[in-house]
């Protein structure tokens, strides 16, 4: 299996042959915006840098679409801009409880402009196609989207994620994987008492305070969807206390805030129950899991001297692994690779490249196997324009680059990096 | 320089504001000329023939001196550069100056001030007589190519000049090169400017475009910063495509100040996403401490600031005949074209690095 997932990235066709999505034809977009149409694109003419100024303006007028509903956006949006709904996005984004859904680059300009913007993109809509034509009577599929750093993996994430919460699908959230695999504070040693042994399985460990966090985004991004979904088992937390079947989960979750000691176990037996239940009780079901390849390699937690624990040691990476094998229906996994934790994990170790399989080890790789590459790139020219011209309507460029040379610059030197761009422009202003 | 001293034996040099009689500079120079006419007839020249800088090199022959400070070397000066001249006031007969601005300290200085006072009066009023009568000055003065004198400039052509003075006179002077009338005063406004030497920019014929085996357009240059080497090819007609090594822009150049440095020849002229740009570049690092055992635990320097600096440097050289003469003398002016000559300093022994010394213990 794992030579077929290999071969799957070299030829696409394969791998979607071999899942059960319903292919759709793809048509091409009727108008393209390239960067050889505009002006400043002829050599020869230009002038000598005394007599050329500042002042004009990019030409792109068209840059938002008014849908702000993933499911209805159509190819030809793609490319432009789309702008989240206040109320969607205020569940989305729990930055109160200390995680972080978007980047933090995004919650930035977010905090600056009042509005949440984004591009919608070729990935994006492809994955949001997959979600709408798939069967769901057949095991789930994983996707795994990956592409160079700060290229926008957590932001399609997220634009998947907003399409399902449009769609009432119950959401199983996990914006950062790593942040379970470390204390909060690695010099402080009040920190380091964190992790307590679980009073479901003594081999295991739990991190009771991450669990009461991850219990309260879940609760805010289901709302009242957790009323109609009940238990087929009962669950013995301690000597005194149970859950009775047919309790609703909205009650187990607010038992499991309640008592900290449990909320780690009350996670693990919502995740049994996602994958225990069929379509006619249990709705729709989207795991999320960014950073996913945090989930197969050592954590930064001890118990022991100079001993670390392995992900599935602890009581939430267990159940989250378990959630990711393609056992259950009714349901889809997207995952999202990340590079930049690895190298603070091996101290001057440099991985050997950015490819999936080199990030993920022998040990992930089987895992997810098979799953559905996503690849997300750099920029194309259409996307990088209504960035900047969005960026200028709202007046969050001035001066000098406004002008095309400008605009040129920042292409340039952020090399259509998305997250570069954005740096750039939150600096610059 | 010789001692200069009196007849009493007291050295002059010592004395401040000491000026010597017309009379006694001239008795030197007759000296000075026969002394000149016996070493011409010494070295076997004809003396007629024989110039100042002939006296120079016999001196320098006969008497051969190490010295490296060049005033302790012996030498044979004309008396006029040596001794002042006294100041030769125009009197009448009863003593008192002829010039009203005598006790300014610097007559002649005021003297311009007030001329060129005059002249602004002037062309403010021809301007404002032409302006009734709805006449346009012919031309314009044009002073592009040329600035303002220095201080020490104005120096040399007054006696006693200050910086206030200076700044006095400049201020007029500009006051009078903004009217529009100013070409009628040319001569006096250019007396004071200096014209600049223009250099020209590289020698354009020594770089030529080479032709591709996909038929594209392109230039090669190498540029150098500290150990740093690039090999830098610079393709027309691109999308502002850049790899180095094989690599990517962003992913070789993780930082963003690294690619600011990298695309500043781009910026500078404007002409961003114009170009493709393949760079080979090597070097960077201090290849000595590195790799040495048993010395002081050094961090890893990081090469990339230097080598980033050494592909600017092959890309503005490599720029240059796609560009044009115009582009390449801004790029010129800019200092892109010229190697940064700093280097890593050596270690001493002693200490611990080039400045850093040992702690120092009294036992």
């Amino acid at each position: 299996m794992l030579i077929f997932s290999m071969l799957s990235y070299r030829t696409a066709k394969l791998c979607f042959a071999s899942s059960n999505v319903a292919l759709t034809v793809l048509v091409k977009p009727k108008e393209t915006v390239t960067l050889k149409n505009r002006k400043y694109s002829n050599t020869l003419d230009l002038k000598p840098l005394s007599t050329s100024e500042p002042g004009n303006f990019s030409t792109l007028e068209h840059f938002l679409t008014d849908e702000s509903n993933p499911a209805r956006h159509t190819i030809d949006d793609v490319g432009l801009m789309y702008t989240i709904p206040k109320e969607d996005y205020s569940k989305m984004v729990s930055s109160q409880f200390n995680t972080v859904a978007f980047t933090q680059q995004f919650d930035k300009q977010v905090q600056s402009l009042n509005e949440a913007s984004m591009v919608i993109r070729q990935p994006g809509f492809e994955i949001v196609n997959y979600l709408q034509n798939t069967d769901y009577t057949a095991p789930v599929n994983r996707y795994v989207i990956h592409g160079p750093q700060g290229s926008g993996k957590t932001m399609l994430m997220m634009y998947a994620t907003h399409f399902c919460m449009k769609e009432n699908w119950l959401i199983v959230p996990n914006y950062n994987m790593w942040s379970w695999m470390d204390y909060q504070s690695r010099y402080k040693p009040t920190m380091k008492k964190e992790i307590m042994e679980s009073t479901w399985n003594k081999e295991r460990v739990d991190v009771p305070h991450r669990a009461v966090i991850w219990l309260d985004t879940f609760k805010l991004l289901n709302g009242s969807l957790l009323d109609n979904i009940k238990t087929t088992q009962k669950y013995q937390w301690s000597k005194h206390e149970s859950a009775d079947i047919g309790e609703s989960f909205s009650s187990i979750v607010d038992f499991g805030k309640a008592r900290v000691r449990v909320a780690t176990d009350v996670i693990g037996a919502i995740m049994k129950e996602i994958r225990v239940q069929d379509a006619s009780t249990m709705p729709r079901t989207l795991v999320t899991v960014d950073a996913v390849n945090a989930a197969f390699c050592e954590t930064k937690l001890k118990i022991k001297h100079n001993v670390y624990l392995k992900a599935h040691e602890l009581s939430y990476g267990h159940n989250l692994k378990k959630l990711m094998t393609s056992s259950w229906t009714n349901g889809a996994v997207i995952t999202a690779l990340s590079k930049p934790f690895l190298e603070k994990n091996k101290k001057g170790y440099l991985l050997p490249g950015s490819h999936p399989y080199d990030l993920l080890g022998q040990e992930g790789f089987d895992w997810l196997d098979p799953h559905i590459p996503i690849a997300v790139g750099q920029y194309t020219d259409k996307e990088i324009l209504s960035q900047l011209a969005y960026y200028k309507d709202r007046k969050f460029l001035t001066g000098p680059c406004l002008s095309e040379a400008g605009e040129a610059e920042l292409i340039q030197l952020s090399y259509r990096n998305p997250a570069d761009l954005a740096h750039i422009c939150l600096s610059a202003s | 320089m010789p001692i200069r001293t009196d007849n009493d034996g007291t050295n002059l040099m010592k004395k401040k504001h000491v000026r010597y009689s017309e009379d006694y500079i001239q008795e030197k120079i007759e000296e000075y000329k026969l002394g000149v006419r016996r070493l011409a007839v010494m070295m076997g020249r004809d003396p007629k023939t024989f110039t100042e800088d002939d006296v120079k090199s016999s001196i320098r022959y006969l008497f051969p001196s190490s010295l490296t400070s060049v005033s302790a070397r012996p030498s044979l000066d004309h008396p006029a550069d040596l001794f002042p001249r006294e100041i030769r006031v125009e009197a009448d007969s009863h003593g008192r100056p002829k010039n009203y601005l005598f006790y300014t300290m610097s007559d002649l200085f005021y003297e311009e001030l007030h001329f060129i006072y005059s002249c602004l009066l002037e062309a403010q009023q021809l301007d404002d007589r032409n302006y009734e009568k709805k006449i346009a000055p012919e031309t314009t003065l044009d002073l592009k190519g040329s600035s303002w004198m220095s201080h020490d400039e104005v120096k040399k052509m007054f006696h006693n000049i200050k910086l206030p003075m200076y700044n006095l006179l400049i201020s007029q002077l500009s006051r009078l090169a903004e009217e529009p009338y100013a070409y009628k005063y040319k001569n006096l406004i250019m007396k004071y400017r200096v014209v600049f030497q223009v250099q020209i920019a590289a020698k354009l014929d020594q770089l030529e475009t080479k032709v591709d085996e996909n038929g594209r357009e392109y230039s090669e240059a190498q540029g150098k910063r500290k150990t740093a080497v690039a090999d830098v090819r610079v393709y027309s007609k691109g999308k502002g495509r850049i790899t180095i090594n094989g690599e990517e822009f962003d992913d070789f150049f993780p930082l963003i100040t690294d690619r600011q440095v990298v695309i500043t020849p781009f910026n500078l002229l404007r002409m961003n996403l114009f170009f493709d740009v393949d760079a080979n570049v090597r070097g960077g690092l201090s290849g000595i401490w590195m790799s040495e055992k048993g010395s002081s635990p050094q961090f890893p320097t990081n090469p990339k600031t230097s080598q980033a600096g050494a592909i600017r440097l092959g890309i503005a050289r490599a720029l240059q005949p796609f560009v044009g003469a115009t582009n390449a003398e801004i790029l010129r002016r800019a200092g892109l074209l010229t190697q940064d000559p700093r280097k890593k300093e050596r270690k001493k022994p002693g200490q611990w690095k080039a400045r850093k010394k040992f702690t120092w213990k009294k036992r």
